[in-house]
């Protein structure tokens, strides 16, 4: 292969297939369209770089943005990743404080615990930091890839055109339409709740028992770890979707019909894993089981009654928040901005 | 200094290139005698600019362009669709109307300089 095969190479294999071998052929003939017949090496290096770096090169070609992240976002991107970092971080303090605090007993040095605990706690701030940053970045360029969410909002970026009269829409949303950031933040605070319980579960959702140092120890986990935490790349996926969710209701303000219907399948799919991971018959920790028999004097198929009366009940619980969640999603988007604005 | 004027020359030519290149393209061309006749007029443009801009006029429907293999090396050869004559015009004299205010405002400028 001489240089000019060589350069034509480094800027195809940059390119999209489709258009590939046709600016291969154009460049090839511009190049030596550049050069006489019987050219030296010199003459093709200096004409080489006065086409400059191939992947330079290529990016001409494609158009495509440098950024992962352009201006009209950016700006919620920062604030959506501060809160959500130290919601997060919050979470995995106090889940940690909680743990160090159930699981000291008097044989423990204090200090070695206070240690072990900071040094939990760096560990898993890092951990879960990496995931956040990860995800909400993940999300945030999905955003912009898709050129902005297109709606008839007034953000920036969303590429219709801004009129003032577009302010008039803004002053006009009705309250109960409008997506306050303190309920975007509670709704996260949530999430970062659950989510610490949930990978903390065989510490935090447990029988408590006094110990003899006068504090509290959790002995007996309710659940059965290994079925519980089975479950987790599904866990994860809700937790992302409950991000992005935010991040889309944070960025557009307002009940839209779209966002209606983001919503309702986010309720689908909580109720769906949800149902999926309660109903699982391993779920109780026999321990716990065989515990509350002792504590009870009950048979073990009545508590198991008890039980199953307990995960059904829930299921319809969820299922009940689901449905009145989606429905007032669905009202909220239907409210008519024109109309109560005239009346 | 020299810096900020070289970014700022870059930025205020850069518009007109399209200009430029649409109105070369009345006849065929392929993409180096396009520079070249660029260069001729004193227009220097950067291959690695004018290239991907010739594509991205084709995709934007304003050029059309045809393969030519009769001779030794195949050329792809550019030329102004009709959407594109009509385009060219509009810039045309888009920019006559903007060098001949921009000229009265800096005239002007001189004018109250030396007044």
């Amino acid at each position: 292969m001489n240089l000019i095969d060589l350069y034509v190479y480094e800027v195809t294999r940059l390119l999209p297939l489709k258009i590939r071998d046709d600016i291969a052929l154009e460049l090839h003939s511009s190049i030596q369209d550049m050069l006489s017949e019987d050219s030296t090496e010199e003459e093709i290096k200096k004409q080489l770089s006065k086409l400059g770096d191939p992947a330079k090169l290529a990016h001409n070609y494609t158009g495509r943005p440098k950024f992962l992240i352009g201006p009209a976002y950016y700006g919620h991107y920062l604030s959506i990743l501060k809160l959500s970092l130290m919601m997060t971080l919050t979470v995995v303090l106090v889940t940690q404080i909680i743990f160090s605090l159930t699981s000291f007993s008097g044989g423990i040095n204090p200090v070695s615990l206070l240690l072990q605990t900071s040094f939990n706690v760096v560990g898993q701030s890092f951990v879960v930091g990496a995931q956040l940053f990860f995800w909400v970045t993940i999300v945030f360029a999905f955003i912009e890839k898709s050129a902005g969410i297109r709606d008839h909002s007034s953000q920036p970026g969303s590429g219709s055109r801004w009129s003032p009269d577009d302010l008039k829409d803004v002053y006009s949303l009705p309250n109960k339409k409008r997506i306050t950031k303190s309920k975007i933040i509670g709704k996260l605070i949530w999430t970062a709740v659950l989510a610490g319980l949930y990978f903390n579960a065989s510490h935090l959702i447990a029988v408590f028992e006094r110990n003899g140092a006068g504090g509290f120890e959790s002995t007996i986990p309710i659940f059965n770890e290994d079925v519980l935490l089975s479950f987790w790349p599904l866990i994860i996926l809700l937790i992302a979707t409950e991000v992005a969710l935010a991040i889309y209701k944070w960025v557009i303000g307002h009940w839209t019909r779209h966002l209606a219907s983001i919503n309702l399948i986010r309720n689908g799919m909580f109720i769906a894993s949800f149902g999926v991971i309660v109903s699982r018959p391993a779920l109780f920790n026999p321990a716990f089981i065989s515990y509350m028999q002792d504590q009870l004097g009950q048979s073990s198929i009545e508590l198991l009654n008890v039980l199953h009366w307990l995960v059904l009940s829930s299921i319809l619980t969820a299922i009940l928040y689901g449905m009145i969640d989606s429905y007032a999603g669905i009202k909220k988007a239907q409210l008519n901005v024109i109309r109560l604005f005239t009346a | 200094m020299s810096e900020i004027f070289a970014s700022l020359a870059t930025e205020l030519r850069r518009g007109t290139l399209t200009l430029a290149v649409l109105s070369q393209l009345e006849i065929p061309r392929y993409g180096y005698s396009l520079v070249q006749r660029l260069e001729k007029s004193g227009i220097s443009i950067d291959q690695s600019t004018l290239y991907p801009l010739l594509r991205r006029l084709e995709k934007q429907k304003l050029v059309t362009s045809s393969w030519d293999t009769s001779e030794s090396r195949p050329r792809k050869y550019y030329v102004l669709s009709s959407y594109g004559k009509q385009v060219s015009a509009q810039l045309k004299a888009e920019w006559q109307k903007t060098s001949l205010e921009l000229q009265k405002l800096l005239e002007g400028d001189r004018g109250n300089e030396s007044y």
